[in-house]
C-alpha cells in the first residue's frame, strides 16, 4: 500500500513557468490538481518516473494517472522522455499526453510512432486553453481506466 | 533439162522407129529368104522328080515295047533297069511288078522269091486307077532293101491296054533329106516335103522317131488354106509344129508335082541379129541418155555454182556498200598518195559537206579544220608516218559555221600482198561528249576544291585498307605528301594501328562509324587527337568502292573538355558548398519555424492567459477603461496567434514534399464550398460550376488553393445580398486553366501587384478580416505546381482569379 504522499495523479513536465502556471490554473478551475507534480525538464521527469536521482526514494509502483509532457524541454527533450517511457515495460502503460505549442507534423508523427496516448496543441487563447486542459484532465483522471498491477 | 529430156525422147523415139523398121525388114527378109529357099528346093526336088519320072517312063516304055514284041528279055531288061538306076543316085531301086504285084524285075530281084507288093499303096493306086500316071505315095520301109523310100510309080500297059503291072522307083529318103539339108535354115529351122494331104514325105533335120513322123499327116491350118486355094506359094508364122518352136514358114508347090516344100525358120534365130542390133542400139541409146544426163547435170551444177558465186558477189557488194555507206561516223579511205578513195555519205551529216566535195578537193579536211587545231593534225600526220594507227581530237568548222569536236582515228591499210594501200579513217563527232567532259572536269575541279578546302583531313580507303585519296588537310596533319600516302596502309598513320584498322573494318561491316576517336601521327612524331566520321561509298551499280573518312581535329575540343572538367569539378564543389549552405539555411528555417511555432506562441499564450486571469480574477479593481484595454490585449494576442498559425502553414507549404495524382476538381470545389458555407450559415451563397476540368496535382495543396480562393470570394462578397461564385476552366494539350469569379467588391487593378504578397492587402485594414497569407499561399501552391496565377478585378463589380496547372500526365475523365 503506497503512502498517501506518494500518490501522484498528474505529472506535468513543463519548462516554461507561465505555461505551467496557466496549466495548473486551468486544472485548478476543474479541481484536478490534488496531486500534481511539476518537473521542469526531461531529466527530472525521467528521474521521477524511474525513481532515480532526486526521486530515488520514490515508490516505483506508484505512478501518475497521466503525464502532461511538453516537447521543448531543456536537457532531455520531450520526445526522448516519451521514448524512454514507452520503451520500458514498467512505464509503458502510463498514459502520456503531449501538451505542446508545436503544430509541426514531424513532431506529431514521431510522438504517435513512439506510442503517445494523446497529442494536444496548446491554444493561444486562455479561454480555449482552460477549456482544453480541463477536458483532458477530466478525461484522463476520471474517465480513463488504466490496468492495475 | 527439158531440152535434154526432149532430145532423149527424140532419140528414144528415133531408135524405136529404127528398130521397128529393122524388125519389119528382118521379118520381110526372113520371109523372103524362106520363100526363096523353098522355091529353090521345090525346083531342085522337081528336077530330081523329073529325072526319076523320065526313068520310070523309059522303063515302062521298054517293058511295053518288049511286051509288044512278045516276050520279055529279062536279062536285057534287068540290065536296062540297072543302067537307069545307076544313072540316078536319087533312087536306090528300080523295079517292076506284074499285074498281080509280084516283083519280077529290077535290081536285086529274085523272081523266084515272088515278092508280092500288091498290098503296097502305089500298086493299089496304079491298079485301081488306070489313068493315074505318076503316083507318088508316102514313104515306106522297103521290104527288099530294108530302107526308107518314097515309092514313085508308073503303070505298065499291056499291049491290049490293060493293066500289066507297075514300074516303081524307091527314092531314097536319105537322099531327099540330104537335098533338104543343102539349105541352111539355122539350128532350129526345119525343111519338109509334103504331099497335098500334108503328109510328111521327108523332113530335115531327121527326127529320131522317124516312123512317127514320116507319112503322118501333120496338118497346119495355114498350109491347108494354101493347098485349098491352089496357090503355089505362101508364107505364114506358126508355132503349130511338132517341137512347138515358133517359126516362119514358107511353102512352095513343086512345079508339076502335087508336093510342097515347106521351109521353116525359127523366129528366134532369124530375129537374133535384129535382137542383137536392137540390144546394141538400146545400149547406145541408154548410154547416150546417161551421157546427156550426166553432162547436163554437170552443166547445171556449174551453172548453179556460177549463180551462187554471182549472188555471193552481189551480197558481198551489198555488204560492202552497207558497211561503207551506212556508217554513223564520217569515214573515209585515203590512198597512198593521200588521195581520197572513198568517203562515207555520213560526212555530210558531220561536216555539212558532201562526199563529192571531199573527193573533188583533197585538202577540204584541212581547210575546215579550226586553224588553232591545225598543228594537231600536222603532228598527227607526223605520227602516222611511223605508226600503223593513231588518233587525235581536233575541231572543225562546219559549213554552217558551227564548231564541232571530231575524234579522228586512223590506221594503215595493207593489201593481200602486204602492199600499203593508204589509211582508213574514222571521224566521230564528239562535241557533246567533249562538253560533258568539260563540265565533268569543272565539276571535278569544283568537288576537288571543296575536298581540298576542307579543314578536316579527308581520306578514302580501299577494301584492302590502302589509302586511295587524301586532301591537303591530311597532308598537313601527317606531314606527308599525297603521293607518299596514296597506296599505303591507312592504319600506319595512327598511334594505335590496330584500333584504326578495326575502325575502317567496322565501316565496311556496318556501313559507317560515328565519332571514332584516334590519334594521327605526324612525320615528326607529334600526335593529333581526331574524331573520325566515316561511311562507305559506292559506284553507280551499288558496288562498294571504299570508305570515305573525315577526321576532325579535336585537340581544342580536348582542351575545352579538360577545361569543362575542371570547371565542372569546381562547380560541383561550389554546388556542394552551396548545398551545404542551403541545407544549413533550411535547417535554420526549420528551426526558425519551429521556434515560431513553439517559442513565439508560449509568451503569447502567457500574455493572453494572464490578461484573461486579470479580467477574471481582478475585474473589481479595474475601471472600465482598464477592462477595455485588457480586451484589446486579448483581441491582439488572438490575432497574433492566428497570424503565427497562418505563417507556419505558409512556410510549411514550401517544405512539404508533393504527392501528385489526379484530382476531381468539381468534387473538390463542392466539398470546399460546403465546408465554407457551413462556417457562414447566415450568408446566401450561390456556387456555379462552369465545367472546371479535372487536374493533376497534390490533392492537399490543391484543396488549400481552392479553399483559399473560394474563401476569398465568400469574404469579398459579404456586402452582397446574394453572392455568386463561379468556378470554371478549360484545358489544352499542355495545361489546364481555371478561374474563380465572384460578384464581390472587386479591387482596383493598380493594386493587383499587392494581392499575392504575404501580409499585404488590397483593401484597407479592418475592412475585411484576413492575415494576408491566403493569396500568397495560392501563388505558392500554383508556383510549386509549375503554373501561373493572376487576377482581374473592377471595383464594386467583382474579381476573377485565374491559375494554370501544367498537365504532366493526362488525367482521364473529369
Amino acid at each position: 500500500m503506497a503512502h498517501e504522499d506518494d500518490i501522484v495523479e498528474i505529472l506535468l513536465v513543463e519548462d516554461t513557468p507561465a505555461d505551467a502556471e496557466l496549466t495548473i490554473r486551468a486544472l485548478k478551475k476543474h479541481s484536478l490538481v490534488n496531486s500534481l507534480v511539476w518537473v521542469k525538464d526531461g531529466a527530472e521527469a525521467l528521474d521521477f518516473l524511474f525513481a532515480t536521482g532526486a526521486y530515488a526514494g520514490r515508490d516505483f509502483g506508484c505512478q501518475p494517472k497521466v503525464v502532461l509532457l511538453d516537447l521543448r524541454l531543456p536537457r532531455v527533450s520531450g520526445i526522448e522522455v516519451l521514448r524512454r517511457i514507452k520503451n520500458d515495460e514498467r512505464t509503458r502503460t502510463i498514459p502520456v499526453v503531449v501538451l505542446t505549442s508545436s503544430k509541426e507534423d514531424v513532431d506529431i508523427e514521431e510522438c504517435y510512432k513512439l506510442g503517445v496516448n494523446s497529442y494536444i496543441t496548446k491554444p493561444v487563447s486562455f479561454d480555449e486553453f482552460v477549456k482544453v486542459v480541463g477536458e483532458l484532465g477530466l478525461y484522463w483522471l476520471l474517465l480513463n481506466k488504466i490496468p492495475h498491477e | 533439162m527439158a531440152g535434154v529430156a526432149l532430145i532423149n525422147l527424140f532419140v528414144f523415139g528415133f531408135v524405136a522407129l529404127f528398130l521397128y523398121q529393122n524388125y519389119v525388114e528382118s521379118e520381110r527378109s526372113a520371109e523372103l529368104t524362106a520363100q526363096n529357099l523353098s522355091r529353090l528346093l521345090a525346083q531342085d526336088i522337081a528336077g530330081d522328080m523329073d529325072k526319076v519320072d523320065l526313068t520310070l517312063v523309059s522303063a515302062a516304055d521298054e517293058v511295053q515295047r518288049q511286051l509288044t514284041g512278045g516276050d520279055i528279055d529279062r536279062q536285057a531288061l534287068n540290065a536296062f533297069l540297072e543302067r537307069q538306076q545307076r544313072r540316078l543316085p536319087t533312087i536306090f531301086s528300080l523295079r517292076i511288078t506284074d499285074a498281080n504285084g509280084i516283083v519280077l524285075l529290077g535290081s536285086d530281084v529274085d523272081p523266084a522269091a515272088r515278092q508280092n507288093n500288091s498290098d503296097r499303096e502305089y500298086f493299089v493306086r496304079q491298079r485301081d486307077a488306070p489313068g493315074a500316071g505318076l503316083v507318088i505315095v508316102k514313104p515306106v520301109f522297103t521290104r527288099l532293101d530294108k530302107r526308107w523310100a518314097i515309092p514313085v510309080s508308073r503303070p505298065i500297059r499291056l499291049p491290049d491296054g490293060s493293066f500289066g503291072g507297075v514300074v516303081y522307083a524307091n527314092i531314097s529318103l536319105d537322099h531327099v533329106a540330104n537335098t533338104l539339108a543343102t539349105i541352111d535354115v539355122g539350128q532350129h529351122g526345119s525343111v519338109s516335103l509334103r504331099d497335098v494331104e500334108q503328109r510328111v514325105l521327108a523332113v530335115y533335120p531327121v527326127p529320131v522317131d522317124i516312123d512317127k513322123v514320116i507319112g503322118e499327116k501333120l496338118a497346119i491350118p495355114e498350109l491347108q488354106e494354101l493347098i485349098r486355094t491352089g496357090r503355089d506359094a505362101g508364107t505364114y508364122v506358126t508355132a503349130h509344129t511338132v517341137d512347138g518352136v515358133e517359126r516362119k514358114f514358107a511353102a512352095n508347090r513343086l512345079p508339076d508335082y502335087p508336093l510342097y516344100v515347106v521351109v521353116g525358120r525359127a523366129t528366134e534365130e532369124y530375129m537374133a541379129r535384129w535382137r542383137d542390133q536392137a540390144l546394141k542400139t538400146a545400149l547406145l541409146a541408154v548410154l547416150f541418155c546417161l551421157t546427156t544426163l550426166v553432162s547436163s547435170w554437170l552443166a547445171y551444177r556449174g551453172w548453179r555454182r556460177q549463180q551462187v558465186a554471182t549472188m555471193e558477189l552481189a551480197r558481198e557488194e551489198e555488204k560492202f556498200h552497207t558497211v561503207a555507206d551506212y556508217t554513223y561516223d564520217w569515214e573515209y579511205w585515203e590512198g597512198p598518195a593521200q588521195e581520197i578513195l572513198f568517203m562515207s555519205p555520213s560526212c555530210e551529216r558531220v561536216t555539212g559537206y558532201s562526199p563529192s566535195e571531199f573527193l573533188a578537193e583533197p585538202d577540204l579536211l584541212y581547210r575546215i579544220t579550226l586553224p588553232e587545231d591545225l598543228h594537231l593534225m600536222t603532228a598527227h600526220r607526223h605520227d602516222v608516218e611511223h605508226e600503223d594507227q593513231a588518233a587525235v581530237d581536233f575541231r572543225i568548222v562546219r559549213r554552217d559555221g558551227e564548231i564541232r569536236w571530231i575524234a579522228h582515228g586512223c590506221r594503215a591499210v595493207f593489201g593481200h600482198n602486204g602492199k600499203f594501200m593508204g589509211r582508213r579513217v574514222n571521224n566521230r563527232d564528239v562535241t557533246e561528249r567533249k562538253q560533258v567532259e568539260h563540265e565533268m572536269r569543272l565539276a571535278y575541279a569544283y568537288n576537288r576544291s571543296l575536298i581540298e578546302a576542307s579543314v578536316d583531313p579527308l581520306v578514302t580507303i580501299g577494301p584492302d585498307g590502302k589509302i586511295t585519296d587524301v586532301n591537303s588537310a591530311t597532308e598537313a596533319v601527317t606531314g606527308r605528301a599525297r603521293n607518299e600516302l596514296i597506296g599505303t596502309e591507312f592504319s600506319d598513320y595512327f598511334s594505335d594501328p590496330a584500333h584504326a584498322r578495326a575502325g575502317y573494318q567496322q565501316v565496311f561491316r556496318e556501313g559507317r562509324v560515328r565519332d571514332y576517336e584516334l590519334e594521327l601521327r605526324h612525320r615528326d612524331g607529334h600526335l593529333t587527337p581526331v574524331r573520325y566520321n566515316a561511311s562507305i561509298y559506292r559506284d553507280d551499280a551499288g558496288q562498294i568502292l571504299g570508305v570515305f573518312a573525315a577526321a576532325r581535329d579535336i585537340s581544342e575540343q580536348r582542351q575545352a573538355e579538360a577545361a569543362v572538367h575542371r570547371l565542372n569539378d569546381e562547380l560541383e564543389q561550389r554546388v556542394a558548398q552551396r548545398t551545404a549552405e542551403l541545407e544549413a539555411a533550411n535547417k535554420e528555417l526549420e528551426e526558425f519555424s519551429y521556434s515560431i511555432s513553439h517559442d513565439l506562441r508560449t509568451p503569447l499564450r502567457a500574455i493572453s492567459g494572464f490578461a484573461q486571469i486579470l479580467v477574471d480574477e481582478h475585474s473589481t479593481s479595474l475601471d472600465s477603461e482598464g477592462l477595455r484595454l485588457l480586451d484589446v490585449v486579448g483581441t491582439n494576442t488572438a490575432r497574433m496567434g492566428q497570424l503565427i498559425d497562418e505563417l507556419l502553414e505558409f512556410l510549411q507549404l514550401g517544405r512539404r514534399p508533393m504527392e501528385f495524382g489526379p484530382v476531381d476538381t468539381v468534387q473538390l470545389v463542392e466539398e470546399v464550398f460546403a465546408e465554407l458555407q457551413a462556417s457562414v450559415p447566415e450568408r446566401r451563397l450561390q456556387l456555379e460550376l462552369k465545367n472546371p476540368p479535372a487536374l493533376w496535382g497534390d490533392r492537399t495543396m490543391i484543396r488549400r488553393l481552392l479553399k483559399n480562393l473560394v474563401s476569398n470570394a465568400i469574404k469579398f462578397t459579404r456586402p452582397r445580398r446574394q453572392a455568386v461564385i463561379e468556378v470554371g476552366g478549360s484545358r489544352d494539350a499542355h495545361e489546364g486553366h481555371y478561374w474563380v469569379k465572384d460578384n464581390g467588391v472587386g479591387f482596383d487593378m493598380k493594386y493587383v501587384d499587392k494581392l499575392f504578397r504575404v501580409f499585404e492587402h488590397a483593401h484597407p485594414a479592418g475592412q475585411f478580416e484576413g492575415s494576408g497569407t491566403g493569396l500568397a499561399m495560392v501563388r505558392r501552391i500554383v508556383a510549386r505546381h509549375g503554373g501561373r496565377v493572376w487576377a482581374e478585378g473592377q471595383v464594386d463589380t467583382g474579381s476573377t482569379f485565374h491559375f494554370t496547372l501544367p498537365i504532366k500526365e493526362a488525367p482521364n475523365g473529369t
